[in-house]
């Protein structure tokens, strides 16, 4: 039932979203916060999943059948440099995401894994029923680390 | 306040009694249901209940809760399992539909109506669950106390498996043309098809395991048709 409504929201805000995205979001009583990133994604793109310094995290949603990509460029101090999604998926589910990729930058690895999604669905004012979407870019940024560090790993191996 | 606890409470037993009656039913292989009996029935025991408070409201509660999920199947007067026969399913939607019509009623009480409407509304939703593969699929998981969790990330499928949903979402997003499109529209039904024979297989040897992770996956190729068909559409309207 949740995962109908929330495919009808998604459906509904992508159809409102090509006459008038604001207002539409706004009446349906969203959080600027939500509408802001959703109007204007930011690090919206992909980088070289093959690069070993970068981290790919790719999550989806049983529910709803949408999906997300959080990819982070790590240095060699463990500082992520930079950070890139891609998401397939309702408007509450690509703010998530962008929100995400703001915050890990400038972050060690260590510090982005204490991110919550409490943290990203309170600065985003998300509905209950939208709280999956912030659940799902926090399961990204640890897939994202996950991938990192076998990757590092695997890489320690080889120079062993 | 006591007023609305007594009317779920009433409602709550309703709902057990008709379920019973028409498990028994498909159980002793009757195919013909007869709604008019089970709301004459559940009718005589409302009256009783009213009178002599909650104590057999109660006992009834105890065996439904904690929320036991309605079976759309008993509505329908079938088994429950995948595989549907889609005509079956359509004539018993039309015979209940028909039985349970406001103007055969109009003669009748005003709780009996309210009662047909009621079974009306029951059979409608039962008849859009069952009929639609994915839906089924969730609605026999539930009642098998298997539903699907909002929280469930990318476990349940795998990341191979995303990295594939992830790539025709891209495609579809960069197709322009209704050719392409509608190549992946045939690519797309003939993986449904071939997850829907999975869940047959799964659900048929109880397997609830895999019938989860199928049904996980047919949300995935849902989605990948609507946004398919979106797109078409969104083409068109330019």
């Amino acid at each position: 039932m949740l995962s109908f409504a929330t495919r009808t929201a998604s459906r509904s805000l992508a159809a409102h979203s090509v006459a008038n995205p604001l207002t539409a979001l706004s009446r349906r009583g969203y959080h600027e916060n939500i509408v802001e990133h959703y109007e204007n994604p930011r690090n919206v793109g992909s980088l070289d999943k093959n690069d070993e310094s970068v981290g790919t995290g790719l999550v989806g949603a049983p529910a709803c059948g949408d999906v997300m990509k959080l990819q982070i460029k790590v240095d060699e101090n463990g500082m992520i440099t930079e950070s890139k999604f891609k998401t397939f998926g309702c408007g509450s589910a690509i703010a998530s995401s962008s929100v995400a990729t703001e915050w890990v930058k400038g972050k060690t690895v260590d510090d982005i894994l204490a991110i919550q999604n409490a943290d990203i669905a309170a600065h985003l004012k998300l509905p209950p029923v939208k709280l999956h979407c912030s659940m799902l870019a926090e399961d990204a940024i640890k897939a994202a680390v996950a991938d990192w560090k076998v990757k590092q790993s695997s890489k320690k191996q080889e120079a062993a | 306040m006591w007023t609305v606890l007594r009317t779920t409470r009433t409602t709550a037993t309703r709902f057990t009694r008709r379920q019973n009656q028409t498990q028994t039913a498909t159980a002793v292989g009757t195919t013909t249901l007869q709604p008019d009996r089970w709301m004459s029935s559940a009718a005589q025991q409302e009256d009783p209940r009213d009178e002599d408070g909650y104590s057999d409201s109660c006992t009834d509660l105890r065996h439904s809760t904690p929320q036991q999920p309605v079976n759309h199947f008993a509505t329908m007067g079938l088994t429950p399992q995948f595989v549907v026969d889609e005509q079956q399913l359509k004539q018993s939607y039309k015979r209940l539909m028909t039985s349970l019509h406001p103007d055969k009623h109009t003669l009748k009480s005003q709780s009996s109506q309210d009662e047909s409407h009621d079974l009306a509304s029951r059979v409608t939703l039962a008849y859009d669950v069952l009929r639609q593969s994915l839906s089924r699929a969730s609605h026999l998981l539930e009642l098998n106390g298997r539903g699907m969790e909002d929280t469930a990330s990318g476990k349940l499928v795998g990341a191979c498996f995303l990295m594939h949903v992830m790539d025709l979402r891209e495609q579809i997003d960069e197709a322009n043309d209704d050719a392409s499109l509608k190549k992946l529209w045939d690519e797309n039904e003939v993986r449904s098809q071939q997850v829907c024979d999975g869940l047959a297989e799964a659900f048929a040897q109880e397997d609830f395991d895999e019938a989860l992770r199928l049904t996980g996956k047919l949300q995935y190729w849902n989605r990948v048709q609507e946004t398919i068909r979106e797109k078409i559409g969104s083409l068109h309207d330019a």
